[in-house]
Order: structure tokens, then sequence, then C-alpha cells
């Protein structure tokens, strides 16, 4: 009973740690630079399809259902504008991507990790005399931690694009409507959370993924249980840390 | 040198090691033998500080490795080389990558420098022609040496073998045991095979030590095994002996079939 | 072509910091380059202004409201005002909240001034009209419309004189209107005369009260208050002096008719004309009544005295 209660702390103790050293290791970055770049490469502009797919039609069916939802002749159109493209800014374009990425950036660092940790490759790093969190886990969480809010930006263009499109080419109204409605109520802030929330949802997805990946335990099953663990974790602290953001900045 | 000074080691409610010590002269090569599940490998990752001990010392040349900062550790590693089970070679990077691999990070060659001593150390493992190919397109036996050539690529003192045999066939195995007592005498380091392959044993080996039961139960020279009186290292060594008949009768079958 | 990691990754993260650059602009609704052109205007009242409602000129969007904050210095709205470099906003512009804001057409409306004066400098503060609200729509209304009665007599004294020419036989109806119409600028000529006398003593007293209370106490707010008292009383004095105008252009008018007889006989032929009139006489009437009536009502500030 106890140990049920104490292992989800120990879980964050260890956790802690883990992050802690890779961040201490930072001075060596130097070294681990090109692996940084691999990376920033892997998790950041491998994604830009899947994260521009997803934006398009979130951004589609945000603006399709928010016409439906307003359509009466007392509210002026622009009202569609003004609620699609903040939504996009603050909610849509970061979570989703969250989501998504959670699959294929978490989901693949902690396979590729807790493969390396089972067959001896992470103990090969260390033999070596290569600091192996500095080496894996470092440049990975540091990719997410920039590539992120670049991947954030692609969303909430693309979003807001098909949102100005799909509005225009389904009749509901027209492109400079849509614009009015946006920047009529545009708030520096609004992309301002978009951005902190990238932020973090990049440093959770990698970081979570980097903790499952390196500790993973026994064979083929551990590194399924890992991956699996790595991806849902991801999603319910990106939930979680939505919510704390948006209370602490709104 | 590596003194191993009655160091403990536990998972969880698992006791691996219980107060053992044993020493590594230098130049020798000490074979540790055991049954599955006997602690092996674990006492082999002490000697690196790839596990740190929850009691007792392990020093090397003298030097602590389970009281020194990480940085000292990761110094004093430097002088191993170690050859893991699997070969652990890094799937995401060719045989030249992957022997290159320690050259790039820790000494100050030029990358033809680097060039000339993957060769030379391909060449010291009898392979010389498999630079560009990925891990997986290699064979088991292949892909140890391999490992092996990068284990040797910085020239380390110490090279620890992570049972070098397992899964090959007689014939790559007694390649293997080879290229162990080539190597120790080339290169002249200090070799720890970790093994349960008696035949290996007896091929390489200058001192044995034998783990059982969390403990080392006998150590001496490969001569006195088989006077020995103790019963668990004679019923190993018994169980050993009709595979080692039935490897040499395979190694000499498949010799003249060749 | 094979580009290097460091190359894609650096062009990624420098077109994201652009496209956010540029696209927050663009939602900012500024100009994407070039130093902005920043006025200030501090309103007593924002009327529900927020940041992003429209800043407009002559009925054209000129640029946004950027920021709109309280200044505790002065007790009132401060709102910053981004403008696009092209129209120039000449000096003696001042600015005023219109619109209503259940509808969301709130914005601040920048009045012009003379289009020779240079334009005003970047950063300054704008002054302001205030929206016209209560007492004081009706003491600055009042002027205007007395204006307006001013030009309407006026293009009725042109017609006048543009007929006077052509028309000679005078007719009895036409006198039973210019006696009417007599009766009328007396009337209203003792009703300005007696109200001045009543406003004048009020003005008096109150300027006896405002110093009193000054003396009692220093204030801040209360020098504000004393301060815009000042103020109404000026614009009503003033309002007054147009009243004296008018009335005297209204003698002038009668004088004028009652020389040309006959000139008018066109009037009995046009009783839309007399109807004008009539009914611009009555209008100046109206207001001077409700000026004898509730003279209170054009002193709207002076109820914050009462408190006193």
């Amino acid at each position: 009973m106890i140990d049920a209660l104490l292992s989800p702390l120990r879980a964050v103790g260890k956790y802690a740690i883990l992050m802690g050293r890779a961040f201490a290791s930072v001075d060596e970055i130097r070294i681990y630079w090109k692996n940084l770049f691999i990376q920033m490469v892997r998790i950041g502009i491998d994604s830009v399809p899947i994260v521009a797919l997803a934006a398009a039609f979130s951004g589609a069916v945000l603006t399709v259902q928010t016409a439906y939802q307003l359509e009466t002749p007392f509210i002026p159109k622009t009202i569609i504008g003004s609620i699609v493209a903040p939504s996009i800014m603050l909610e849509l374009g970061v979570v989703i991507a969250g989501f998504i990425l959670a699959g294929r950036v978490g989901a693949r660092i902690a396979a590729e990790l807790g493969t390396m940790r089972v067959s001896e490759q992470i103990d090969a790093l260390e033999a070596m005399g290569l600091n192996s969190i500095g080496f894996l886990v470092l440049p990975r969480v540091l990719a997410g931690l920039i590539m992120f809010p670049v991947l954030y930006v692609v969303s909430c263009v693309v979003g807001i694009g098909t949102g100005i499109f799909t509005g225009h080419i389904g009749g509901f109204l027209s492109v400079s409507e849509f614009l009015k409605g946006a920047r009529q109520f545009f708030q520096l802030l609004d992309p301002f959370i978009g951005f902190v929330k990238s932020l973090t949802f990049g440093f959770i997805i990698t970081s979570v993924a980097c903790y499952k990946g390196y500790y993973t335990q026994s064979g083929a099953e551990g590194v399924g249980d890992s991956t699996t663990q790595a991806a849902v974790l991801s999603c319910v602290f990106i939930l979680v840390a939505d919510l704390m953001v948006a209370l602490l900045l709104l | 040198m590596i003194e191993v000074e009655n160091i403990s080691k536990s998972f969880g409610a698992l006791d691996v090691l219980e107060d053992v010590s044993i020493e590594v002269r230098d130049g020798e090569k000490l074979a540790i033998i055991g049954r599955s599940g006997s602690g092996k490998s674990v006492l082999m990752k002490h000697f690196v500080g790839l596990l740190q001990p929850d009691s007792g010392h392990v020093y090397v040349d003298g030097e602590d490795l389970c009281c020194a900062p990480y940085e000292q550790v990761r110094h004093l590693r430097m002088r191993f080389g170690v050859l893991f089970q699997g070969g652990a070679l890094f799937d995401s990077k060719t045989t030249f990558g992957n022997i290159a691999f320690p050259l790039r990070y820790f000494s100050s060659m030029t990358e033809d420098e680097i060039e000339a001593r993957v060769q030379e150390c391909l060449d010291l493992v009898r392979l010389s022609e498999v630079g560009d190919k990925n891990p997986s397109e290699l064979s088991g036996g292949m892909r140890k040496r391999v490992a092996l050539a990068r284990a040797i690529a910085m020239e380390p003192q110490y090279i620890l073998y992570d049972e070098p045999t397992s899964g090959l066939d007689p014939e790559t195995s007694n390649t293997i045991n080879d290229l162990i007592n080539h190597l120790a005498k080339e290169l002249n380091v200090t070799s720890v095979v970790i093994t349960h392959d008696m035949h290996s044993v007896l091929e390489v080996a200058d001192r044995v030590a034998f783990l059982h039961g969390n403990d080392l139960e006998w150590v001496g020279t490969v001569e006195e095994i088989h006077e020995c009186t103790n019963p668990h290292l004679n019923s190993f060594v018994k169980a050993s002996e009709y595979t080692i008949d039935e490897a040499s009768a395979t190694a000499s079958l498949s010799g003249s079939s060749v | 072509m094979q580009y290097s990691n460091e190359l894609k990754v650096g062009a990624a993260i420098v077109a994201a910091a652009l496209v956010a650059f540029v696209g927050i602009r663009f939602f900012q609704n500024v100009s994407l380059f070039g130093e902005s052109y920043v006025l200030y205007a501090e309103f007593e009242d924002a009327g529900g202004l927020v940041a992003g409602n429209a800043v407009q000129m002559k009925g054209v969007k000129v640029g946004s409201v950027e920021e709109v904050g309280f200044n505790s210095e002065t007790q009132s709205v401060r709102a910053r005002l981004q403008l696009e470099r092209g129209p120039t906003i000449p000096k003696g512009s001042s600015a005023r909240v219109a619109g209503i804001s259940a509808l969301g057409g709130v914005h601040v409306k920048i009045i012009p001034g003379p289009k020779d004066n240079p334009a005003i400098a970047s950063g300054s503060t704008l002054p302001v009209t205030e929206e016209e609200t209560g007492l004081q729509q009706m003491t600055t209304k009042a002027p205007a419309l007395v204006e307006k009665f001013d030009s309407v007599l006026t293009g009725t004294n042109a017609t006048l004189t543009g007929i006077n020419r052509q028309l000679q036989r005078p007719d009895s109806d036409l006198r039973q209107t210019l006696t009417s119409l007599r009766t009328l600028t007396r009337n209203l000529e003792d009703a300005s005369s007696a109200e001045k006398e009543n406003i004048q003593r009020l003005i008096q007293n109150l300027e006896g009260v405002t110093r009193n209370v000054e003396s009692l106490t220093s204030d801040d707010s209360l020098g504000v208050t004393v301060h815009r008292l000042n103020e109404s009383l000026d614009r009503l004095n003033r309002s007054l002096a147009s009243f004296e105008e008018t009335s005297a252009a209204l003698d002038t008018l009668t004088t004028k008719l009652n020389g040309g007889e006959g000139t008018a006989g066109r009037l009995i032929n046009d009783p839309g004309l007399y109807m004008k009139m009539d009914s611009a006489a009555a209008r100046t009437n109206d207001l001077l009544r409700d000026f004898q009536q509730n003279p209170s009502r054009y002193m709207d500030n002076m109820t914050l005295v009462k408190v006193f």
C-alpha cells in the first residue's frame, strides 16, 4: 500500500534527476552539437507534414462549426473570424500538434532509447566514457524545446489559413470579413500563450519519452511498455499543463 | 590492476552479490565463470562503474571507482574496452561509424588517421571488408568481432568480454577465442572473460574465478580446476564436459567437411 | 541536392520567426515595417473602447487603438493610437470616442484641424472633444443650434432680397404676418435679456460659492471640479452671446421686412417659406423657454458643486 503511494514519488524524483543530469551536461553540448541537429530535424522538420495536416483539418472544422453555431442575423459574420483565429492561436493549434507529436515524437524517442537500453547500447556509450544522458537525452529535450515553437507557428498558419479558405469556399464569410474579425479582437497575449504552451509541451513530450525510454526494462516487452506509456503520459501531462498555463497566464 | 573489495549488490529484494572480493592482475587473462544468473555480468559492470555497489569498493589502478565524481569515472572508463553480449553496436551507424565513434569523440585524430585506425582494428579482428555495412547486415559472429574492433580502437589497458562466445557456432567461438588470445599477446592488455563456456575457459584463461550463490566460491589457475574439491565447481565442469566433447566433435566434423 | 541538418534547422527556425513576426504585425493591423505613428488621447470616459478598435478620420479608418489604460495622475483614460503613415493629422485636431459599445462599433474619431496646419508629431497627445452626454451635450449643442438658426435666417434674408425687386403689391395677410413676427421678435428679445440677468446673477453666486469652496480646501480633485465649473460657465456665457447675436439678426430682419413691405408679398404666394420662418422662430422660442425654465440643464457640471 505504502509502496503504491511512494512509487509515483520515486518516479518523479528519478525523472527530475535525469533532467537535472541532462541539463548539467549542457556545457558539453558542443560535443553533442551534431546530435542536436539530427534530433532537431527528426523531431521538428520531419513532423511538419503531420502537424500541418492536423492543423488544416482542425482549422476547417472549427470554421464550419462556428459558422453553424452563429447562424443568426444578429451576429455579424466577422465574429466567426474573431472566434476561429484566437481559438487556434490559444488552444487548438498547439494542443492538437501536441497530441500528434506525443504519438509521433514521444513514441519514437521512447522506442529508440528503449531499444538502445535493452541492447546495451547505452551501457556501451557509458563504458566508452561518454555521458549517455548528455549524448542521448539532452539533444532530444533541447530539440523539443527549440522545434515545438516552430511547429506551433506552422500549425497556426496552416490552421488559420484553412479556416479562412473553408469560410470562403463554404460561403460562410469572405476572406476580408474573416480577417477583419480576427484583427478586431486580436491580442498579443494569444500567440504568446500559445508559444509558452508549445515550449511546455515540447519539454513534456521529449522529457517524458526520454525518461521512459532511458529507464526501459527487460526486452521487447519493456520497449513496448515504455513506448505506450510515453505516448499516454505525454498526452495526460499535456492536458494538465494546458490548464496550468491557461490559469497562470490568463 | 583492478581490485574488487567486499562488494555487495542487490536489486530490490534480490541479492546478487554478497561480499565479493577479487583482483585482476595486469597482463593476465581472468575467466569468471558461473551459471546463468549467478551475477557474472553484474560483477563485470562494477569493474567499469556501470553499476555502483551497495557496499564495498572497486579500485582501478588504485583509484576508487565507487566514490569518484562522474567526470573521473568517465575518465577511468577510457582505459577499458568492453565487448557486450550482443555486441551493442549502434544500429544507426555503419560498421565504420561504430569503430570510428570513440575515436571521433575522444581522440584528436584527423579523419584520415581515424580511417587508418579503423582499418587497423578491422584487420586485427580479421574483418577487412565490412566497413560500409550496417550492423543489421552482419552475422552474429561478425557483429561481435566488429564490437571487439570498436572496443580496442582506443587502445585500452583492459578488455572485458561479456559472454563472447554465447550464441555462436563452435567454429566461430574458436575464432573468437583465438582473437582473445591474439589481442592479449599483441596489445599486451589485461583481459577479463565472463563466460559459462568451459571450452572457452580452457582455451583462453590463465586464472579462473567461480561465482556461485552470490559469492566467489573458488579462484585458481586453469590447471587447478580438475584437482579442486569444490562440489559446485565440479558439477559445473562435469556438466560442461559433454558440451565440450560435442563441441570439439562438431568442430572436427565441420573441419573435415570443409 | 543534400542539405545539411544545420541548414534545414536554421532555415526552419528563421522562417518560423519571420512568419510569426509578420503574422502578429498583420493581426495587430500595423504596417509591417518602419516605425509607426503614435498619438495619445486622454478621455474622461472611454465608453467601452478597447484595444483593437478602429481610429477613424472623416469616416475613414486611419489606424487602431493599441492600448487603453488608466492614467492615475490625471484620473483619466489614456489611449494609445497607432496610426498609418499615410494621412497626416494636422495640428489643432481633436479626438473623441464615438459609436455604441453594445454594437461593437466603438471607435475613436479624429476631428481634423485646419488642413494647412503642420502635422502633429508622433507621440504627442491629442486634445479631446468629450463625448456629448447630458448637460454637456446641451451646452455644446446650443451654439450649434443658434448657428443653424442664424443660417436659416440668412438664407431667408437672401431669398427676400432676391425677390424684392419683382414684388410690389402689399397685402393685409402679410401685414398680419409681419405683426406676429415683430411680436415674436420682441418676446425673444425680452426673454433673452431677462434670462441674461438671471444667469449673470447665478454666475455671480456660483463664483462666490466657488471661491468659498476653494478657500475651504486645497484638495486636488476639488480644484479640478472648480476648473471644470469655470469652463462650463464660460461656455454658458458664450452661448448667451450667440443668442444676443441671433436676436439682433432677427431684429434687423424685421426692420428690413418692415421697410420693404411690398417685397414680402411673395411670402403669401409661398407659404412654405413662411412656414420655414415660422418654425425657425418657434424653435428659437422653444430654446429660450427651455433656457428660462431649466437653467440647471445648461449647467450640468455645476451639480458637482451642489455636493458641498
